[in-house]
């Protein structure tokens, strides 16, 4: 619960011990009180596809709703257990349209021999974190597949570099880390 | 939770450390109680609303059923049906209004196309939708925001809210609205996800609809929409008989059609050999299928969820049987039959059901589609679809009360609520009579006597054969003891 008021009220003796009363419960603990952030936190066990999902989109600057996460989510599971789940992942991370009008391109080849995956190839991928993209790919798949191995192959790999910009003045310059993506295979 | 006492005693003592005295303290440490108090209900209760089993508001609970990717049932609305002779070319698609009143409108369930045919007895049954409501109707572009699904909204973007099950799509190919072609639509996230598009076939995959809270609809279509193209929906609101006065079906004008009563004489199905008179009135209808109810929700919606909207096993036949007819289908059952057993050639399964009430029974066209489209799903493609039977039984009851009151409604309510119309329950009679002797006003029960015409053994826990259910009509006798 939030109280706002206009700072001069708050020197009236009534509305200030009010305030006092309130910061204290909360903050001494005591009362272990709730606030409405805590129904945040209430949200299902551990879900690697979503993770992955909430990763990728993130990833690709592209806003969507939570009910469209979800309908890729149950895509995805209503698939498990067959490499139909590949399918669905570009049928659905690669929104239509590609590029050109706004979509993302998202291409991703398979080799099964099970019980190993032998190649998964993306033909296209633009990450900005290797690492965490591949390692949520596969705790993605792990969920969604039987597999014993697992390879990466990427043909084309765009790593995109984010950050906040900030201005700071300087007595000396420093020289930035130049990063040369290269092809990871 | 803390309780109120806690939380003001808590409170006391603050405002003791702080040295907080006097009147206006202790109406402070009041009003800050009640607040604190407040919001710890109101936070408790929506964390309750946040859980599919508990949540007590109808939107909540579709709200959780969304995120399983099960489309509440949105229900059908009344059906009327018109006895139409042709005095002119007509010519109607889907939805289209075919009669307009002053409380409710007509909309053709199917596309019509008809002309005179120069008699003037010929006739035929065309079907239509009843609503009191305008077809919602919206044409749009598809944005970055929608490429993966698509909302139904009004022209000031709020979702429309209340569409029945009847709902049409349309989507161009390209970034026109020329080239809109309809999509087939389904409710059951399996049936979408199994399909596929294929032109050489003339097939197209089935479109998603989602019902979110407040009976909308959101759209999803495999592979998503393609920016830049169209979309068009056209839905029924879902609207009830309630208020609509049924006399006023006689006075139901349409132009280029004359609504008749015909007679035909056909043979008999029973006997070939006789003829039977078949009468068709001009109108008749039937009622709406109501939405899903509250109660069920919760069942239905785990177990979508628990198949993953695969059927995967024998079992789940129930799950998408109750799915595919929910608006025919009250509950079902299934039995495997092994080869032999029972006279099936094959192993089989057999579902038994019980139909909804004032709706249409299952018929052969359905029992063909579901076994054609659903059968190669399960191991066994043998099965048989049957309308469960009713085991009838006289309840004779002399009540003794307190009260010269009637207890009817309240025994019919046990009986529905635990043993009328349910399929595969294990049915108790000194159950029965304990829950009808906790009734209000009710002191003792003097005479209990159940009977039936069937061969049903009544004593004990009697466990119901797979295709049965009961159907106990009580008679009571009251004895009034002050």
């Amino acid at each position: 619960m939030r109280l706002f008021f206009y700072n001069k009220v708050d020197d009236i003796t009534i509305f200030h011990n009010a305030r006092l009363l309130m910061e204290s419960a909360y903050k001494s603990g005591r009362l272990d009180l709730k606030t409405a952030d805590f129904l945040n936190s209430v949200k299902a066990l551990e879900d690697p596809v979503r993770d992955f999902i909430d990763l990728y989109f993130k990833d690709q600057g592209v806003s969507i709703s939570d009910m469209d996460k979800r309908y890729i989510i149950n895509r995805l599971y209503a698939a498990k257990g067959g490499v139909e789940i590949f399918n669905v992942m570009e049928d659905t991370f690669g929104a239509p349209g590609g590029d050109a009008s706004g979509g993302i391109e998202f291409k991703v080849g398979y080799k099964y021999e099970f019980p190993d995956l032998t190649e998964v190839c993306f033909n296209e991928l633009k990450v900005s974190d290797l690492e965490m993209f591949l390692s949520s790919f596969e705790r993605m798949v792990y969920v969604l597949l039987f597999y014993d191995k697992i390879k990466f192959l990427i043909e084309h790999l765009t790593l995109r570099l984010t950050g906040t910009l900030k201005q700071y003045i300087l007595v000396s310059a420093t020289p930035y880390t130049i990063i040369n993506t290269q092809e990871v295979e | 939770m803390h309780s109120k006492e806690e939380i003001r005693q808590g409170l006391l003592d603050i405002a003791d450390n702080y040295k907080m005295r006097g009147e206006a303290v202790e109406m402070l440490v009041e009003l800050v109680t009640y607040a604190l108090f407040h919001e710890q209900v109101t936070i408790a209760n929506t964390a309750k609303e946040m859980s599919l089993t508990d949540a007590a508001l109808m939107s909540s609970k579709i709200a959780q059923c969304a995120n399983v990717m099960y489309s509440v049932y949105r229900g059908k609305n009344p059906r009327v049906y018109l006895n139409v002779h042709f005095d002119a070319a007509v010519n109607k698609n889907k939805f289209d209004l075919i009669y307009e009143g002053n409380t409710f409108n007509l909309y053709m369930a199917e596309p019509v196309s008809g002309t005179p045919d120069g008699t003037e007895d010929s006739a035929r049954v065309i079907e239509t939708i009843l609503s009191r409501y305008d077809v919602a109707d919206k044409t749009d572009q598809i944005d970055a925001a929608s490429r993966y699904g698509y909302e139904l909204t009004d022209s000031e973007g709020n979702a429309v809210d209340d569409i029945s099950d009847d709902i049409q799509v349309f989507v161009s190919k390209s970034n026109s609205t020329d080239d809109m072609v309809e999509y087939p639509v389904t409710r059951i996230f399996s049936d979408h996800a199994k399909s596929y598009d294929d032109e050489s076939k003339g097939l197209r995959s089935k479109i998603f609809a989602l019902t979110i809270p407040g009976y909308g609809v959101r759209l999803f279509k495999k592979g998503g929409f393609q920016i830049g193209s169209y979309i068009r929906v056209k839905g029924i609101v879902y609207s009830t008989m309630s208020g609509v006065n049924t006399s006023l079906f006689s006075r139901i004008t349409i132009p280029g059609i004359t609504l008749k009563r015909t007679v035909v004489e056909m043979p008999d199905p029973d006997n070939p050999l006789e003829t039977i008179t078949q009468t068709t009135e001009p109108v008749t209808y039937d009622p709406e299928v109501a939405r899903q109810g509250i109660d069920t929700i919760p069942y239905e919606a785990n177990l979508a969820g628990r198949v993953s909207h695969e059927i995967q096993s024998n079992s789940d036949v129930n799950y998408l049987f109750s799915e595919v007819f929910i608006h025919k289908v009250q509950s079902s059952t299934f039995e495997f039959l092994r080869k032999g057993t029972d006279g099936v050639a094959e192993d089989t399964i057999r579902i038994y059901y019980i139909g909804k009430q004032n709706t249409k029974p299952i018929n052969n066209a359905d029992k063909e589609m579901f076994v054609s489209e659903y059968g190669p799903y399960f191991l066994n493609t043998s099965i048989q679809i049957e309308a469960a039977k009713a085991v009838d039984v006289s309840m004779e009851l002399d009540v003794v009360v307190d009260k010269s009151e009637t207890i009817i409604d309240d025994v019919e309510g046990i009986l529905e609520d635990n043993f009328n119309r349910r399929l595969g329950i294990t049915f108790n009679k000194d159950l029965l009579r304990a829950m009808i002797n906790k009734l209000e006003h009710v002191r003792y029960i003097k005479k209990f006597n159940l009977s039936t015409m069937s061969d049903f053994d009544l004593g004990g826990d009697c466990i119901l054969g797979a295709g049965q259910y009961l159907d106990i009509e009580p008679e009571i006798n009251y004895i009034v003891e002050t």
